[in-house]
C-alpha cells in the first residue's frame, strides 16, 4: 500500500503517467482526425461523382432509360457524399435527411404561396391551352419542364397548385382535430367517470370504422369542396387526438402543480385551460405533424376515386387517376410526376414529425 | 404570541378511501387545535396519513366519489367540509395555503415564475397587472430570491431546486394566508438547502403572524421549527405535546422508537442505526386494539384488544396544551433510548434541533 503511494508521489513516474495520458489523447485525436480526413476524402469524391452523374442524366444526350438510371445513381452518390461531408464538418448531429425534408417543405410551401406570381404555364383552364401540345414529354429546358397532360395543361404548374389545396386541407383537418380532439380528450381525462366512458365509447367506435370507408361515406353525402373535405378528414384525425390528449391529461393531472393550482383556488376550467392544456399541446402538435402526411394521403386517395376535390382543379390524387387506362404505359410521367410530389411531401412531413416527436417526447409523455 | 381563540379546530375527523381491497382508513378520529400564530408539527412514517390529514383539513380531500370524510374541520369559524366549491376556491390561496413537497413538479413548466404568483394575486385580491407584478417581485425578495426582477420572467426549469421551493413558498404566501400547511416542504431538497428553507419558512411565519402545520417524516425538521408536535401512526394521533416536552420525555413507545432511530453524531462510526421492525398494518383491515401493538416491544394482551384513546398525562392535565398519549402503558419519563449515560435529556434535545 505504502509503496504504491510512494510511486504515486514519485515525480518521474507521475510525469510519465501524465505524458502517457497526453499521448493517448493525442492518439485518439489523431485517430479522430484520420477518420475525419477519410470522411472528407470519400465525401468529396462521392459528391463530384454524384454531380457529374446527375448532370449527365439531365443533359439530353443518351437514351431515356440510361439517363434515368444514371440520374438516380448520381442522386444517391450525391446524397452519400454530402452526408459524409456534413458529418465531417458538423459532427454526428448532422442529419441530412431532416435538412432535405425541411428544404423540400419550405420550397413547396413557398412555391405554393407564390404560385400565381411564378412564370408557370396554364394549370387549370383548358380553354387557354387549345394551342398547347398535349402529352408533351418532360424536358427541363422547355416551357413545360415536367411535360403536359392530355389537355396540354402544365404538369409542374398543376403539381405546385395542388400543394395549395392539399396542404390547406391537411393542415386544416389536423388543426380541427387538435382543437376538438384535444378539448374532448382533456375533458374526458380530467373529469373521468361517465364523461370519460362516453367519450371512450365514441372514439372507439369511430376508430372501429375503416378510415377509407368512413371517408367515402362522408364524401358521398357532402359536397366535395375544400371545406367539406377538410371536415371529413378532421373526423379521421379526432379519435387519435382524443386518445393522446386524454392519456396525457391523466398523466399531468396527477402532477403536483395541478394540485397546487387547485390549492390556490383555481377553478376547474382554469386548471384545464392554463395548467393542463399547454402541457398536452406539445405531444398533440408533434403527432399532428405526422398526421398531416396521413391526411395528405387520405385526401389523395379520395380524389383518386373521384370523391375529393373535382377536376379540373388539380389534386395529386386526380392527377394520378388521369394515368388510368393505357395512358400510363405511353406517358409514364403523367403518374410519376404527381406520385413523386406526393411521396416526397409525405416523406418529408413524416421525417419532420418523427424528429419533433423525438425532441419533445419526455419520459412522462404518452405517445401513440 | 397566541390568542386564546383557536384558529383551527379539527374534531373527530376520519378520512376513508374506497379501494378495490375495501375501505382504506387513511385518517382515523383525529382531533387537534391550532392557535393563531402557532406552528404544529405532524410527524409519522410514510403512509401514516399525515398528508391526507393535511389535505382533509384544507378540504382538498372531501366527501364524494370514493372518499368519505366524517367529523368537522372548523377554520376561522367555518366548516371546511361544508363549503361550496365556490367558497372553497375563494378561501384556498387566500386564507389557507399549501406548500408542496416536490418543487420540481409543483410548478407548471409552461408558466413563468411571475405568472405562478400573480395569478392568485389577481384572482383573490383583484390587483391589476402592474400591481400584481410589483407585489410578486416584493414576494420573491421576501423569500430571498436574488435578482427578483430577472427571475420573475424566467421559467421553472431555469431555477435550481431550492429556488423553486422558494417560489412555491412565495406562491403560498402571496395573499397573506392565516394558515399554511407545508406538506414535507424540504423532502426533495439537500440538507443545506433544507435548513435555509426551514429557517425562511419560520421567519416568514413569525414575521407575518401565520399559523402553520408542518408535515414531515423528519424529526430533526420538526424539532427546530414547531411549537407543538403531533405524532401520527396508522391514521391516528398517538401522542401530542409541546415540542420540547415531546423530545425530552416521549411517552408513546412509537415516539420513543422514532427518536431512537435518529442517527447521532457521537455514535461510533459503523454502528447499526436503530430501526423499527415490521411495517404499517394494512389499513383496509385495521387490527383490533392498538395498531402499533404488532411492532411494540412493550405490548401486552390488552393492547391487542382495546384501542387506546388520547389521554392527558396527570402532570399536564390542566394545561392549555397537555401532553397527551394514546397508550395503555405509557412510558415513564426518562426512557432508555440506548444512549450513553453521560448525555442528559437536555443535551439530546438540543442535538435533535440542530440536525
Amino acid at each position: 500500500m505504502s509503496e504504491t503511494k510512494m510511486d504515486d508521489i514519485d515525480m518521474p513516474a507521475f510525469t510519465g503517467r501524465v505524458l502517457d495520458d497526453a499521448g493517448a489523447e493525442e492518439l485518439a485525436n489523431a485517430k479522430d482526425l484520420a477518420e475525419r480526413r477519410n470522411l472528407y476524402r470519400i465525401g468529396t469524391i462521392l459528391t463530384v461523382v454524384g454531380v457529374v452523374c446527375a448532370g449527365l442524366g439531365v443533359l439530353p444526350m443518351l437514351v431515356m432509360g440510361a439517363r434515368v438510371a444514371i440520374f438516380v445513381v448520381g442522386l444517391i452518390a450525391l446524397y452519400m457524399g454530402v452526408r459524409r461531408l456534413g458529418l465531417a464538418r458538423f459532427g454526428s448531429d448532422f442529419d441530412l435527411t431532416f435538412i432535405l425534408s425541411c428544404a423540400w417543405l419550405t420550397v413547396l410551401i413557398v412555391a405554393a404561396i407564390l404560385a400565381p406570381l411564378l412564370p408557370f404555364a396554364e394549370h387549370e383552364d383548358t380553354t387557354k391551352t387549345l394551342a398547347a401540345k398535349s402529352y408533351a414529354s418532360p424536358s427541363l429546358f422547355s416551357s413545360h419542364p415536367l411535360g403536359t397532360n392530355n389537355f396540354g395543361l402544365d404538369m409542374l404548374a398543376r403539381s405546385i397548385y395542388v400543394a395549395r389545396s392539399s396542404l390547406i386541407v391537411a393542415v386544416a383537418a389536423v388543426a380541427i382535430g387538435i382543437l376538438i380532439g384535444g378539448a374532448i380528450g382533456i375533458l374526458a381525462g380530467y373529469f373521468g367517470g361517465w364523461v370519460d366512458r362516453i367519450v371512450g365509447i365514441l372514439t372507439n367506435s369511430l376508430l372501429a370504422v375503416p378510415a377509407l370507408i368512413l371517408l367515402i361515406a362522408l364524401a358521398s353525402v357532402l359536397q366535395p369542396n375544400l371545406r367539406n373535405v377538410s371536415f371529413a378528414l378532421a373526423v379521421l384525425a379526432i379519435p387519435s387526438m382524443v386518445r393522446i390528449a386524454r392519456a396525457n391529461t391523466l398523466v399531468f393531472s396527477q402532477r403536483e402543480f395541478v394540485l397546487a393550482a387547485r390549492a390556490m383556488g383555481a377553478t376547474r376550467w382554469r386548471v384545464m385551460l392554463r395548467e393542463i392544456a399547454p402541457n398536452v399541446a406539445l405531444p398533440l402538435l408533434s403527432l399532428g405533424m405526422v398526421m398531416i402526411s396521413v391526411m395528405i394521403v387520405a385526401e389523395a386517395s379520395l380524389s383518386f376515386l373521384g370523391l375529393g376535390i373535382q377536376p379540373p382543379s388539380p389534386t395529386w390524387g386526380n392527377m394520378i387517376s388521369e394515368g388510368q387506362g393505357n395512358v400510363f404505359e405511353q406517358h409514364p410521367y403523367i403518374v410519376l410526376v404527381p406520385g413523386v410530389f406526393l411521396f416526397l411531401t409525405v416523406f418529408a412531413f413524416n421525417m419532420v414529425g418523427e424528429k419533433a416527436q423525438k425532441k419533445t417526447g419526455g419520459t412522462r409523455e404518452v405517445k401513440l | 404570541m397566541s390568542s386564546n381563540e383557536p384558529i383551527l379546530t379539527v374534531d373527530g375527523v376520519s378520512t376513508r378511501f374506497r379501494t378495490k381491497r375495501g375501505q382504506l382508513r387513511a385518517v382515523e378520529q383525529v382531533s387537534l387545535e391550532l392557535d393563531a400564530g402557532e406552528t404544529l408539527g405532524l410527524v409519522g412514517e410514510s403512509g401514516s396519513g399525515k398528508s391526507v390529514l393535511g389535505q382533509t383539513i384544507m378540504g382538498l380531500v372531501s366527501n364524494g366519489g370514493a372518499t368519505t370524510v366524517t367529523g368537522t374541520v372548523n377554520f376561522m369559524g367555518r366548516d371546511m367540509q361544508g363549503l361550496t366549491r365556490k367558497e372553497q376556491q375563494q378561501m384556498w390561496g387566500n386564507d389557507i395555503a399549501m406548500v408542496f413537497q416536490d418543487p420540481m413538479s409543483a410548478l407548471n413548466p409552461f408558466k413563468r415564475i411571475g405568472t405562478h404568483i400573480t395569478e392568485s394575486l389577481r384572482a383573490h385580491l383583484g390587483l391589476d397587472k402592474t400591481q400584481a407584478r410589483e407585489r410578486a417581485i416584493e414576494l420573491l425578495r421576501k423569500v430571498r430570491i436574488p435578482e427578483p426582477t430577472r427571475r420573475i420572467d424566467q421559467y421553472p426549469h431555469e431555477l435550481s431546486g431550492g429556488m423553486r421551493q422558494r417560489v412555491v413558498i412565495a406562491m403560498a404566501l402571496a395573499c397573506d394566508p392565516k394558515l399554511t400547511i407545508a406538506d414535507e416542504p424540504t423532502t426533495a431538497l439537500d440538507v443545506t438547502v433544507q435548513k435555509q428553507i426551514l429557517e425562511l419558512l419560520d421567519s416568514l411565519r413569525t414575521e407575518m403572524g401565520m399559523a402553520g402545520i408542518l408535515v414531515s417524516h423528519d424529526l430533526g425538521v420538526v424539532a427546530g421549527q414547531t411549537d407543538r408536535v403531533a405524532v401520527m401512526y396508522a391514521g391516528r394521533i398517538v401522542e401530542t405535546a409541546p415540542t420540547r416536552q415531546l423530545f425530552a420525555n416521549p411517552r408513546h413507545p412509537y415516539t420513543e422508537a422514532l427518536l431512537a432511530a435518529v442517527p447521532r453524531l457521537e455514535q461510533e462510526p459503523h454502528t447499526r442505526l436503530e430501526s423499527i421492525d415490521g411495517g404499517l398494518p394494512d389499513m383496509t383491515k385495521p387490527p383490533t386494539g392498538c395498531s402499533f401493538a404488532s411492532r411494540c416491544k412493550y405490548a401486552q394482551a390488552k393492547c391487542r384488544e382495546v384501542v387506546p384513546t388520547l389521554t392527558a398525562s396527570q402532570d399536564t392535565a390542566g394545561a392549555r396544551h397537555p401532553h397527551e398519549v394514546a397508550c395503555h402503558f405509557p412510558l415513564d419519563g426518562a426512557a432508555d433510548l440506548g444512549m450513553p449515560a453521560a448525555v442528559g435529556t437536555e443535551n439530546r434535545e438540543l442535538e435533535v434541533e440542530t440536525i
